[in-house]
């Protein structure tokens, strides 16, 4: 589940729970209002206890949306199933986070 | 077909596969890497036997079993191409046909037979027991030559070259079925290592316009694995329906599958097939794309090879070897389906009758220039042109090229070098030169003798040769080539050359000739051809018993045919043969003398010219029979004197100018006639002594003409012009 924190300066999304295909759809229904207001954004993925691919297509979408708004994008923290999942799908450098992961781990 | 004639039929094929046997395992010697040679010796021993068991040839199966167990280790990489294998091979190649011979006389193996049946099975056994090491070098020379195909190589530079390359795009429905593109990468990850991947998400759309429950993903994988393709395959099973994937083998397994394909047996096979079979593509793959090939488009179809390139299912260089393969194996079977079989006596029925069609054409012709009638003439002058085609096809069944002799002396050179302990090698040329095939049948032994000789006693030791800065090993060449109507084969050497002084001492030795008779270089060399000459020091198995050279002539004599010999003292030696194209049909060129008519072969005729007046006064008063034909010497010939003809010359008679193997002559005749083709018969028996004469043919008219042996009468006239010389230098 994904819990906005209102403010006029920047859209904070927090994602708590499961990042997965049984709440996709309702978590994009949740955050799209927030996104429409085109301000920076801060997402919070440290309690993510559990990330998908559809979950990765969420953040995938929220960042490109966030570079066509013009606006900056930063990630605050990820769990360990975030970073795993990034780590598989190569896409830790994509989100701007500078992780060091050697290839060996992958 | 009884069982007798296809008996035959395997003998005759039996020994069309031990030659070519024979020839794959002599260049196998040279290029011992040669895998496409190892196939084909194989294939002659595993169809020999196959073939052998229909007709229960029961002592042909046991043997070629053996060898045939031995080929396979060796085309399996599990022994090593030796010298003493090869060795081995003609041996058992000689041996087998020994036993085709048994069977084509239908006898059974006498206990000598069987002496050596089993020596050789022993030594052939020696390889099945011992574990010879695979020392094989494994790295094919594969030359990898990209097609031209919409993949440029850009796009492959994702490519480790190690690596499989897999390329997935997720369909939208994925997720709803219960998958999830990750899990493919984990279950991936146990079968072996993810060198590199990308997460493609261009798909992605807009927020707005994003299902969130619709998979937009893809994965651009390098994957370094043991596994096979299928297995790989298979991995993707439950998403195959709805997902685009694309698995491309490694770069370094082309050389596998190259290898593979080549192994593959001779049945025509579609490119699908061949890429499936040496396991490159997936038979799930070939279905996809051969069903989307159906569905496209008449005019968007495209060749297969170029679709899987471009999909990325198969490496270019691997499509590349499946097209040779395809190629290859076409081109065999059409060489052999190209073929028929014919019985030799009714390819000569169909000549004499062309022969006798020509004849009759002709009378034909001059009864409608008498007519006179113009539409007649014109209907005549098809037929002869219809007539002379149909001549020229018919001579050409008995065409066989000269190449199939030639490379029969590979062996003979080895053997023979071998045998003397000289290094020798053979150079063919001329291989298409075609002759007619009983020709091609009585020059092969003139011209082993003429190679033996060449190699006993023309080519020097290697030492003598090193020390006269000549390469240690010899160069025995073979050459072939048409000549104004005849073939020329030549055989030549790179040896001592004829040795001009020791065969002028033998011959006065000999009393061939007269000490004090000055003979030029080429008169003592052709003193070789004498009976009884020889000048070995001694007689070999080989050569040197005196009674080759004079056979070989006599033999080339029969044919119609001439033999020179061209030799440097310290640099080689080369005989020339020269023989008529054909020996059935002419194109002629028809003169008179008196009332008789008399045709010589057009290839010979140069030109025409008037023996004028004074010339002739000066022939008969000073015995001079030559002219002065634009500043060359033209000796000639009177045919009036020659044949003894009845009556006066003519007031102008005419010079026909014959060129043979560079020498010119003139024969005097009264009436320049014109040109025929003509058939030419042979004389009978009792005239076989006439010289000059090569036979006769029937005119038109229906009278006879003689048809002049040129070769004969120009060294007839030689030997008088001697003659005459000697007289003037003795008075």
């Amino acid at each position: 589940m994904s819990v906005t924190i209102q403010s006029n300066t920047h859209s904070e999304l927090v994602f708590t729970d499961e990042l997965t295909i049984y709440t996709a759809a309702e978590t994009m229904e949740t955050i799209r209002p927030e996104l429409k207001k085109m301000l920076p954004i801060r997402l919070n993925l440290s309690e993510v206890a559990e990330i998908d691919a559809a979950g990765l297509q969420i953040l995938l979408a929220i960042k490109s949306h966030a570079a066509s708004a013009n606006q900056e994008l930063t990630i605050d923290g990820q769990s360990d199933a975030v970073m795993e999942l990034l780590a598989l799908g190569d896409l830790a450098g994509h989100f701007g986070e500078p992780v060091v992961f050697s290839a060996a781990a992958i | 077909m009884n069982l007798d004639e296809s008996l035959q039929i395997y003998i005759i094929e039996s020994r069309d596969l031990l030659q070519q046997m024979e020839e794959a395992l002599l260049t196998l010697e040279q290029s011992p890497q040669d895998e496409e040679k190892i196939n084909a010796i194989f294939r002659a021993a595993h169809t020999i036997k196959g073939s052998a068991g229909l007709f229960g040839l029961d002592f042909i199966i046991s043997f070629t079993h053996v060898a045939e167990s031995v080929l396979d280790k060796l085309r399996n990489g599990d022994i090593a191409v030796t010298e003493e294998l090869v060795a081995l091979f003609l041996e058992v190649g000689d041996f087998i046909s020994k036993l085709i011979d048994h069977v084509a006389e239908g006898t059974t193996p006498d206990p000598d037979t069987q002496a050596i049946n089993d020596g050789l099975i022993r030594r052939l056994n020696v390889y099945l027991d011992d574990q010879h090491a695979a020392t094989r070098a494994t790295s094919l020379p594969v030359e990898v030559e990209l097609a031209n195909t919409g993949v440029t190589l850009e796009s492959l530079d994702s490519v480790e070259t190690n690596c499989w390359h897999i390329s997935l795009r997720f369909g939208p429905d994925t997720f709803r079925n219960g998958m999830d593109p990750f899990s493919f990468v984990r279950y991936l990850k146990t079968m072996g290592n993810i060198v590199h991947l990308v997460t493609i998400t261009q798909a992605l759309p807009a927020l707005s316009e994003m299902d969130a429950e619709s998979c937009y993903l893809g994965f651009e994988i390098s994957y370094e694995s043991d596994a096979s393709k299928v297995e790989i395959e298979s991995t993707f099973d439950f998403v195959r329906e709805d997902c685009e994937i694309h698995i491309l083998p490694p770069h370094d397994q082309i050389q596998h599958y190259i290898a593979l394909i080549e192994r593959l047996s001779n049945e025509e096979m579609k490119l699908g097939e061949i890429l499936v079979q040496c396991g490159t593509l997936t038979p799930t793959e070939l279905a996809a794309v051969l069903e989307k090939q159906a569905d496209a488009a008449s005019d968007l179809k495209r060749p297969i090879g170029q679709t899987l390139v471009s999909e990325q299912l198969v490496q270019p260089a691997v499509v590349n070897a499946a097209l040779e393969k395809q190629k290859q194996v076409k081109e065999t079977r059409s060489a052999e389906s190209n073929y028929i079989r014919i019985d030799a006596n009714k390819l000569d029925e169909l000549i004499n009758l062309v022969g006798e069609l020509i004849i009759a054409g002709a009378s034909a012709t001059l009864v409608a220039n008498r007519i006179g009638d113009s539409q007649m003439t014109e209907a005549t002058s098809n037929i002869a042109t219809l007539v002379e085609q149909v001549r020229d096809s018919s001579l050409a069944l008995r065409m066989v090229p000269i190449g199939g002799t030639f490379s029969r002396f590979n062996r003979v050179v080895r053997d023979v070098s071998k045998e003397l302990g000289k290094d020798i090698r053979l150079e063919i040329s001329g291989e298409e030169t075609e002759l007619d095939k009983t020709v091609v049948e009585k020059i092969s032994d003139p011209l082993t003798h003429l190679v033996r000789n060449s190699m006993d006693h023309g080519i020097e030791f290697a030492d003598v040769r090193v020390e006269k800065n000549k390469p240690s090993y010899g160069t025995l060449k073979l050459n072939a080539f048409h000549d104004a109507g005849s073939i020329v084969i030549e055989v030549s050497d790179d040896g001592a050359g004829l040795n001009r002084d020791k065969i002028l001492a033998k011959a006065i030795d000999k009393g061939l000739v007269s000490p004090e008779h000055t003979l030029s270089d080429k008169e003592i060399y052709n003193l070789i051809f004498e009976a009884g000459f020889s000048t070995a020091d001694a007689v070999s198995n080989l050569s040197g018993r005196g009674v080759g050279m004079d056979v070989v002539r006599r033999n080339i004599q029969a044919l119609r045919g001439t033999i020179d010999i061209s030799s440097t003292p310290g640099q080689g030696c080369t005989m020339s043969i020269r023989l008529p194209l054909t020996l059935a049909i002419i194109d002629g060129f028809q003169v008179g003398v008196a009332d008789a008519s008399y045709v010589v072969p057009l290839d010979m005729v140069v030109e025409c010219i008037e023996l004028s007046t004074a010339d002739y006064e000066a022939s008969v008063s000073n015995q001079r029979n030559f002219i002065n034909l634009r500043g060359e010497v033209l000796p000639y010939l009177k045919l009036r004197e020659e044949f003894e003809c009845k009556g006066e010359p003519p007031p102008r008679q005419n010079i026909v100018v014959l060129q043979y193997a560079n020498q010119k002559i003139g024969l005097v005749v009264d009436k320049l006639i014109g040109e025929f083709q003509t058939v030419i018969k042979p004389l009978g028996k009792v005239f076989e002594h006439v010289k000059g004469i090569g036979g006769f043919t029937i005119l038109g008219s229906g009278n006879v003409a003689l048809v002049l042996d040129v070769p004969r009468m120009m060294q007839l006239a030689n030997a008088d012009g001697n003659r005459e010389t000697e007289a003037v230098v003795n008075h």
